[in-house]
Order: structure tokens, then sequence, then C-alpha cells
């Protein structure tokens, strides 16, 4: 028998409607027929530009929205009809500052959100500290919320969400506002939550993050999927494109322009390395511009120039373009 | 039951924005205490009326109302403001217990400022309390208390829905100051006021508390006081079912969307 899937969207609709002051309604077509499945364990990542759906998406699938049309499911269970039982098997992190009690204490902020998932007291205290511990707040476990950065009541957030050991657990951009520091803390706490079996959905803006991280990604651009892979076959096979980096020594007006006007060269783009300008070429997959760029540029004047696979931000890029 | 008083204490604490020493003071004692001076100053300055214990009791009532009015729509408008609510509305919590749980620990703080009322009347302006039926006043105290945090938490539930407090506060602790008998007795008020007024919290309540001053047994006042156990069960009722209602339009309009 086949596992039932982690997360399921089934042409999954979501309009916003907006009435004006003179009674004319505005419709905002926030998701548009999506179709995803997670499969249980993973980390998956959604991606897309602002407004894209991602939150929208993430809204529904823990219950705080419900569709327009299509069908959602976590663990099998129906977000809209069984919103009870979803509710009893997933976590959730939103990005930001709000969503808590800033006159509470860490701990006391863990402990009102345990008393509402009815977690035995003995057991929410362990968990909170358990929590309170992983995301590094211990110390601060007793003092007010008001007084904690913004790093730190992202944190809070992310024990929030883990405190009641979910199977599934969603994250909103969860390192937004983090310190480099912190943010890789949080990142090394995703694999081992996989680890133990649970599955994660991400959502975030940093593409480096998503490939470092995620087994899957989909991305998605007005509510509608564009691409869904793993981050390699995102950057392969849906770019269509190699990346070509050349570091030179002397710039000259016309190499940006020659370049471009490359057949099969899609984009150019001019950056340093150090003291040493680079250029960045965009290249349809499977030609070979390197002699033709190395004439435009000079061989002597190139210092190097390599070909590689496009990062995942190049890929992204690329494909909502 | 330690999830219900977590819950209730934690919600209380969280989103009670004048829960500190001065706040409280000058909310809880020195407010009501100022309200009964003025109002029975004003009343001997401007008709020589010396007996004001009547005054006096409708303000503790009315100033009961109004401080758990203040308190719980405030605590219900900022968990919607501070993104809170939300996540709650996404946990497993019951439902009745998460509505209830916002307003019973402002219950005290409204019998705190009732019995503050009356001592300020008793020390200041000699209100007669020889002949009170303390039982009596305890009781129709709390149970004026009750009801007043029946109605406000479904005002507070209409302060999250129209995502609006101060006005609405304002409107409804005039309708309270203006209809409940507090200082009008509702004898005089116009027409179908009178019958609206019996519909509002305290009204009833305060039959029963004057005459609990006066030395009136319970058996002479106990319709006044089932009334009023009548409206504030009423209120929590629809407050309920408002909240819950909201609860399920928020879902499907999107409308807290911007709040998490």
């Amino acid at each position: 028998m086949e596992a039932v899937a982690a997360i399921q969207c089934e042409n999954l609709s979501r309009v916003y409607v907006s009435k004006g002051l003179l009674g004319g309604k505005q419709e905002i077509h926030a998701l548009n027929g999506l179709n995803l499945t997670v499969p249980r364990g993973v980390v998956f990542g959604l991606l897309g530009p602002n407004g894209a759906g991602k939150t929208t998406t993430v809204r529904i699938l823990t219950t705080l929205l419900t569709p327009t049309s299509g069908s959602a499911r976590v663990l099998g269970y129906d977000v809209d009809k069984q919103a009870g039982e979803v509710r009893k098997h997933i976590g959730f992190i939103f990005g930001g500052e709000r969503g808590l009690y800033g006159r509470l204490t860490g701990k006391e902020n863990l402990r009102y959100f345990a008393a509402l998932n009815h977690m035995n007291p003995g057991v929410a205290s362990r968990r909170a500290d358990e929590m309170l511990a992983l995301v590094g707040l211990s110390e601060r476990a007793n003092s007010k919320v008001e007084g904690y950065s913004r790093g730190m009541k992202q944190r809070l957030h992310i024990a929030r969400g883990l405190l009641t050991d979910p199977e599934v657990i969603f994250m909103d951009e969860p390192t937004i506002g983090l310190d480099p520091m912190g943010a890789q803390e949080v990142r090394g706490i995703i694999p081992d939550l996989v680890r133990q079996g649970k599955t994660v959905l991400l959502t975030t803006h940093y593409m480096y993050e998503a490939d470092e991280l995620c087994h899957t990604i989909a991305m998605i651009n007005r509510g509608e999927l564009v691409a869904l892979g793993t981050p390699n076959e995102i950057k392969r096979g849906f770019t269509k494109i190699s990346i070509v980096e050349a570091t030179i020594r002397q710039i000259e007006d016309r190499f940006s322009a020659e370049i471009s006007g490359l057949e099969k060269v899609r984009q150019v783009e001019t950056s340093a390395t150090g003291p040493l300008p680079k250029f960045t070429i965009h290249v349809e997959a499977g030609a070979n511009l390197n002699d033709r760029i190395t004439e435009i540029l000079g061989s002597d004047n190139i210092e190097s120039m390599v070909t590689r696979d496009p990062t995942l931000e190049e890929a992204y890029v690329t494909l909502l373009r | 039951m330690r999830n219900l008083f977590a819950q209730v204490y934690l919600s209380y604490k969280g989103l009670f924005m004048w829960l500190n020493v001065p706040g409280y003071v000058s909310n809880a004692a020195l407010r009501p205490i100022l309200m009964v001076v003025m109002v029975v100053l004003v009343g001997r300055f401007g008709r020589n009326f010396d007996s004001l214990g009547e005054y006096i009791i409708g303000l503790a009532a009315y100033s009961c109302a109004y401080l758990i009015l203040g308190g719980v729509m405030q605590s219900m408008y900022y968990d919607r403001g501070l993104g809170t609510m939300p996540l709650s509305f996404a946990t497993t919590a019951n439902r009745v217990m998460l509505y209830f749980s916002r307003g019973i620990l402002h219950m005290p703080n409204g019998i705190v400022t009732a019995i503050m009322s009356i001592l300020a009347g008793w020390l200041l302006f000699d209100l007669n309390v020889g002949d009170t039926n303390w039982s009596l006043l305890m009781a129709t105290i709390l149970l004026i208390g009750v009801s007043a945090t029946t109605f406000s938490l479904f005002i507070g539930t209409l302060s999250v829905v129209f995502n609006e407090w101060v006005s609405l506060y304002g409107f409804v602790v005039g309708l309270l100051f203006l209809l409940t008998g507090a200082i009008i007795p509702v004898s005089r008020l116009p027409g179908l006021l009178t019958e609206f007024s019996f519909l509002l919290p305290l009204t009833n309540g305060l039959f029963a508390l004057r005459g609990a001053i006066e030395g009136t047994p319970i058996a002479d006042v106990w319709p006044h006081l089932l009334a009023e156990t009548g409206v504030g069960v009423l209120y929590a009722i629809i407050g309920l079912i408002t909240f819950r209602v909201f609860e399920v339009y928020a879902k499907r309009s999107g409308i807290l969307e911007a709040a998490v």
C-alpha cells in the first residue's frame, strides 16, 4: 500500500476579494490551481517572488485560510473539513516579530501555546526547556519577549513551532532577521528534524538556503507552479543555460555589447572579483562560445575563464524573469 | 485544569497592557473614587440633593462594568493586533475555553472597583451601610461582575471583528452610563429604551444592589438576580457564537492574514 503523502494539493486556488468604497469588487488570484505532492521525511522548498502565493499556500495548509477551490491534505487529512486533525500533527513557524506576547517571558509564551495544544504541563515545561536550549535562548528564557532582539524573537518562533513535536513543520522564511550565525544554527536544526522522520515545508528568499537544505523545490509564480525538481534538476533541467565566468584585467566599453550580440547568449552581467572586472555570461545549454568570447576579450586580457552550471539563484531569476 | 489556568493567567498577563502597579491602582482604585467624588459633588451642587446613596451604588456597578469592559476589549483587540489570535486559531485549543479565558481574570478587577466605590461613598459621603445585607451585597457584586464580563467578551469580539476598540468602547460605556439606571432611573427613560435597558448588564443587578444596601432580604430581590443571571448567560451565548462565526469568517475572508 502506498504511504500517504505528507502534503498534497490538488488544483488549489485562492482568490482574495476586496471591496472598494463605492462597492466595486477587486479579485486577487493568489493561487491558481496549484498541484503539489510532498512525500514524508523530506525538506520541500517552496520558492517564488513576493506575491507568488507561497504564504497563502502555507496559510491554507496550516488551516488558517480556506481555499476558494481545490483541495489540500496534510497526512491525508483535509485541511478544511478535518482541520482539527491537521492541527494535531503540524507545527508552523512564520517569519517576523509578530505572533508573540511581548509582556510574557519566552518560556511563558511556550507554556501558553503548550496549554492551547493540551500538552501535559510537566511535559510542556520539559519540552519548553529543550526547545529554548535548541534555539539558544535558555539564558533569556525568563526575560520578557518585548526586550528580545528580532533574531531572538525569530528563534522563539522556531521553539514555539517545534514545541508539540509535530510530524509536519511549515517554516515560512524562518531565518529572516537572523544574523549569519543564527541563520546557520537554524539551518542546522532542519536536517536533524528530517532525520527524526519529520517533513519540513520551507519557504525562503535565500536561494543558497534552499539549495543547501531542500530535497525538492517547487518554484511558483502568480499562484502557479513553474518548476519542480531537486535543486540540481532545477539548475540544469529547467533553465537550459550554462554560465561562463570570465575574469579579465582591463575592461573596455565594447565588450558587453559584443558578447551580448553573440548568438545563443541570453544575458551578460558585469561585476568585479576584487580589483578585477568579471563577466557572467548566460549561454544556452550545449552552446560552446568560449572561443568567441576569448576573441572579444583578448586571450592576454583574460585572467581566468570557467564554465559552470547555473546557481539556484540564477536558475530562479531565469525562470521567473 | 492546569492548562485552563495557564491559558487564563498567561493570556491575561500577556494582553492586559496596564497590568502594572501604577496602571492598576489608578484604574481600579483611584478612578472609581474620583468618579464617585465628582458625581456626588456635581449632584449636590446642581440639585442640593443630600441623599446620594443611589448614585454611589449606581456608580459602583457602572465602574465595575467600565473596568471589565475596557480590560477585556483591549485584550481581545490586541490579540488580533499582535498577530497571536490567528496562531491560537491554528491550535487544537478548546474554543469555549479560549473565549472565556480572555475574560475571567478581568472580573476580579471589576469587583475590586465596585467595592472601592462603595468604600469611597461610605468614607467620604456617609453612605449609610448600617442596614446592609452583606451577603446579598457581595453576591450581587459578583453577579454583576459575571454579567459584565460576558457582556464585555461579546463587545470585545465585536472589537476584533471591526478591528477597532476605542470608539466602540466609548459608545458602549456611554450606553451603560445612561441606560442601566446607574444615574438615571430606568423608569424615567423614554419609551422602548426602558425595555432595552433590561437587556443590558447591571440594570437588573442594580435593583438588587440597592436593595442589599437598604437591608432587603434576598427573597425580595431574587427576580432581579435571576434576570441579571439571564442577561449574563444571554451575552455568554451570543458572544461565543459571534466568536466562532468570526473564526470561520476570518478563515474564509483572510482578514487575519495581515495580522500574522
